[in-house]
């Protein structure tokens, strides 16, 4: 082992190296967990091997798609980057994009979350690959994720595919030790060669690259490079074949109890999709039973048509829904086996897992507040994004996709005014991510329904939820150059609407004012859609927390320990009383010091005192002692 | 085609940390990770889901040898590190007879510890007041790091692991000091074997 080669990288980081490695020279991503950490790993790669490349965030996962099979296009690598639910944003130029095809090789990651941890659905991002016909990696390891990319790139310039490598949250968010291949100096020139019967194939053409693709996929279908099955006809009582993260637990179990091939045979498959038909005709001769385990839809189990010598999710042996574990993966194991189990294990962990809540500080925390606050009793139609959890504070209705809540506040709207049903206050909320991601046409369609909301813009300038990124106001590009700076502001006033309030949600009065202000125009004959932007950096921002005022939050004898604060605030630094009678307290190690929890008391026994502004900075306060050092 | 070696589990051990955010557990376990490299051990780690919170439960897995996954399965973990005692019921899943856990733990403690009857063997080290006296109060995790390390059953001792504090961060300006961490931890632990 070459100790300088032998690095230990994350799954995103060790997909960013593969790009590297291979000559990958555009990628496109939009962020989204389990997937963010690729594109910044990418460009650093990039950085620290001396080549030049181009990352870049998209506005939205179709944007970076259609970007992606462009670059492709032109004979250069590519790659796009999103997680599950971003490649449904993406369906329309990946489903057109797999029968024009590329020139360059082309990649597409898209992070599963089985679980669901960090998404609205559990969706297999393979079976995308499937309804698309498009070839898909599925990797067990980091190792893996690296080398896997070389393999999709390869695969993806032999049969002029692009080429989808699917991993799950789980390898995404491991560490392991690898051995990285050099990074070759870049030296492809782009030329797009004109071919309207591909680029612009009209239906007629259509139907001859479906044919093609068709033929693509029984090529490799036959292909022995994606063999599964040893090549032997070797009877077996049980074979189980499993793909990914999956494999991965199953092969440790394998392992861990000894146990001998002739009595399990274990078949790692690479390619979930086109599955290698000669390794299942010959598993169907060779074992009595077949189990598929996999992650997390049965996608190799239904290429195995068999549905009398094959298990899985098909026929509830598996769950049918939620992650495999090393636990689940053994009690499947042992228990076709008929082993007996292993020894029971202690009772399950974390029984009562704290839920998620906005950080402490947090300004969509005051946001809320102060909707609930101004339009009583009404309809929030909500978004993705950490105000998601606005959930917890009652101040969200609704959650179903990315941009929905505009077009959701709009639909009510309509659905209550054209039936002459009484209206109710209706607010959608939305972030500034989210609002460019696909909130934007939403608010087109929705001005030119003329329907009648509050339109909260939650503008963190950032993209907060998935670590930060840049959004297209911030002014610079994924690499940290600069970059024209676009306003939402500016594209409220081109619908049509008068120039919206922007506010500081730290100040509740104003937003207060013009959240009723909004709403009073919704209500007007000639208004229409009410819009304020609440305008406040995210607390994550290292620069706009130690730009912030700050207060020290202490709680007065008028504390009666009722809850309130922690009911309709929920701030995490807020304590519920150690005793029955007892005080709220403050813990001081989470409290940021915002002073935003006095207006959630109602009795104000919430003191913030302003802490004098003090330069917090270290090295600042160095330079303060060697002034007085000198002066004395 | 990747084949698996179905050898009895020979020079794998299963490790599970765990505490809450900002205590340094993912550190710990990049730092463990390091010093498996340096010593050409491969290995695999892997933080246990949750959306990040300030103050919320953190559990890492570091897995050593020849492993495919990275999680350590229920009643598998060789050695258990708890950086906050409140969080060593997360982790009692973990143990077998023969686990190792070191617990940071003062005396309000030692009634959690008692509740939660873990099998094996645990170890008590009071980390955070030795970080405290060590005026490094964010080094609890090397401390307690420095103090597993006595144990014959812990893959690292204090000094593969200032190896690996050396090269994940040279440009350390804490560097002397997490050193004294390591050490003071070791200096707690010479007991243990």
């Amino acid at each position: 082992m070459n100790l300088t080669s032998t690095r230990v990288l994350l799954g995103n980081e060790a997909f960013a190296r593969g790009l590297v490695e291979n000559c990958c020279a555009f990628t496109y991503a939009y962020p989204g967990t389990p997937s963010s950490e690729i594109l910044p790993a990418y460009l650093a790669e990039a950085r620290a091997a001396g080549i030049t490349v181009y990352g870049h965030w998209a506005v939205n996962e179709k944007i970076a798609m259609e970007a992606a099979l462009t670059a492709a296009a032109t004979g250069m690598r590519s790659c796009a980057v999103m997680k599950q639910v971003g490649l449904n944003v993406a369906a329309d130029p990946l489903m057109s994009g797999a029968y024009t095809g590329v020139a360059g090789g082309m990649v597409v990651i898209s992070a599963d979350d089985p679980g669901p941890y960090s998404s609205q659905t559990e969706q297999d991002s393979r079976f995308f690959a499937m309804l698309a016909k498009l070839p898909v990696f599925d990797p067990a390891t980091p190792d893996e994720a690296r080398t896997m990319v070389a393999r999709a790139f390869t695969l993806s310039e032999e049969c002029h595919l692009p080429v989808l490598i699917r991993p799950t949250a789980t390898l995404c968010h491991a560490r392991q030790d690898m051995v990285c291949a050099p990074v070759p100096a870049a030296a492809r020139q782009p030329k797009f060669v004109r071919e309207p019967a591909r680029w612009a194939a009209t239906p007629r053409h259509r139907y001859r690259l479906h044919r093609e693709l068709n033929s693509t996929l029984e090529r490799l279908a036959a292909d022995d490079t994606f063999r599964f099955a040893p090549n032997d006809d070797q009877p077996v009582p049980l074979a189980v074949v499993a793909s990914g993260v999956a494999w991965a637990m199953t092969a440790d179990l394998v392992e861990r109890h000894c146990i001998p091939e002739n009595e399990l045979l274990l078949c790692k498959v690479d390619l979930p999709f086109p599955i290698h038909r000669a390794s299942i005709e010959q598993l169907l001769r060779q074992a009595e039973h077949i189990l598929v385990l996999e992650e997390t839809y049965p996608v190799i189990e239904y290429q195995f048509r068999r549905g009398d010598r094959v298990s899985g999710r098909l026929d509830g042996t598996v769950p049918t829904a939620g992650e495999l574990t090393p636990e689940l993966v053994g009690r499947l194991v042992t228990d076709r086996l008929k082993r007996s189990r292993p020894p029971a294990p202690a009772p399950a962990m974390n029984a009562a897992p704290r839920r998620p809540q906005l950080c402490p500080g947090c300004p969509h925390r005051a946001s809320f507040y102060a909707l609930k606050k101004t339009l009583k009793q009404g309809f929030y139609a909500g978004d993705i994004g950490c105000y998601t959890l606005g959930l917890n504070l009652q101040a969200l209705d609704t959650c179903l996709c990315m941009g929905a809540s505009i077009t959701q506040a709009s639909a009510f709207y309509q659905v209550h005014s054209r039936t002459g049903t009484l209206i109710p206050p209706i607010a959608a909320v939305i972030g500034d991510s989210t609002f460019y991601h696909s909130g934007i046409p939403a608010l087109i369609n929705a001005r030119q329904e003329d329907s009648r909301f509050v339109l909260l813009l939650l503008d963190n300038l950032t993209t907060a939820m998935t670590g930060n990124q840049p959004t297209p106001a911030s002014g610079c590009l994924a690499d940290g150059s600069p970059a024209p700076a676009i306003f939402p502001e500016k594209i409220i006033r081109g619908c049509g609407l008068p120039e919206p309030e922007v506010v500081d949600p730290y100040d509740q009065e104003a937003l207060h004012r013009a959240l009723r202000a909004a709403r009073t125009y919704a209500l007007r004959p000639d208004g229409g859609i009410g819009v304020v932007i609440a305008r406040h950096p995210c607390m994550m921002d290292p620069a706009a927390r130690r730009q912030a005022r700050r207060f020290t939050v202490s709680l007065s004898d008028a504390c009666t320990g009722c809850g309130t604060c922690i009911r309709e605030f929920e701030c995490p630094a807020l304590r519920p009383p150690a005793a029955e009678g007892g005080s709220i307290s403050i813990d001081p190690l989470t409290c940021v010091g915002c002073g935003l929890c006095r207006a959630a008391c109602p009795f104000d026994a919430i003191v913030c005192t302003p802490v004098a502004a003090v330069t917090r900075e270290p090295r600042d306060r160095a330079a303060g002692e060697k002034t007085r050092e000198i002066t004395r | 085609m990747m084949t698996t070696t179905r050898t009895r589990k020979n020079l794998c051990t299963d490790m599970v940390i765990a505490g809450v955010g900002g205590q340094g557990v993912v550190f710990l376990s990049r730092l463990l990770a390091e010093a498996a490299r340096l010593e050409h051990r491969h290995v695999l780690t892997y933080e246990s889901h949750g959306m990040a919170m300030r103050g919320g439960s953190v559990l890492s897995h570091v897995r050593l040898g020849n492993v495919h996954a990275p999680i350590v399965g229920p009643g598998e973990a060789d050695i258990i590190l708890v950086v906050a005692a409140a969080e060593i019921a997360n982790v009692a899943a973990f143990a077998h007879d023969r686990t190792l856990t070191c617990v940071n733990a003062g005396a309000d403690d030692t009634a959690a510890i008692a509740a939660t009857a873990l099998p094996g063997r645990v170890a008590i080290v009071d980390a955070t007041r030795l970080a405290v006296s060590l005026q490094a109060p964010r080094a609890v995790n090397l401390v307690l790091a420095g103090f597993a390390g006595c144990a014959a059953a812990f893959p690292f001792d204090h000094q593969a692991l200032a190896a690996a504090l050396a090269t994940m961060s040279p440009a350390d300006k804490k560097k002397a000091a997490n050193i004294a961490a390591l050490k003071c931890g070791w200096n707690a632990g010479v007991e243990l074997d």
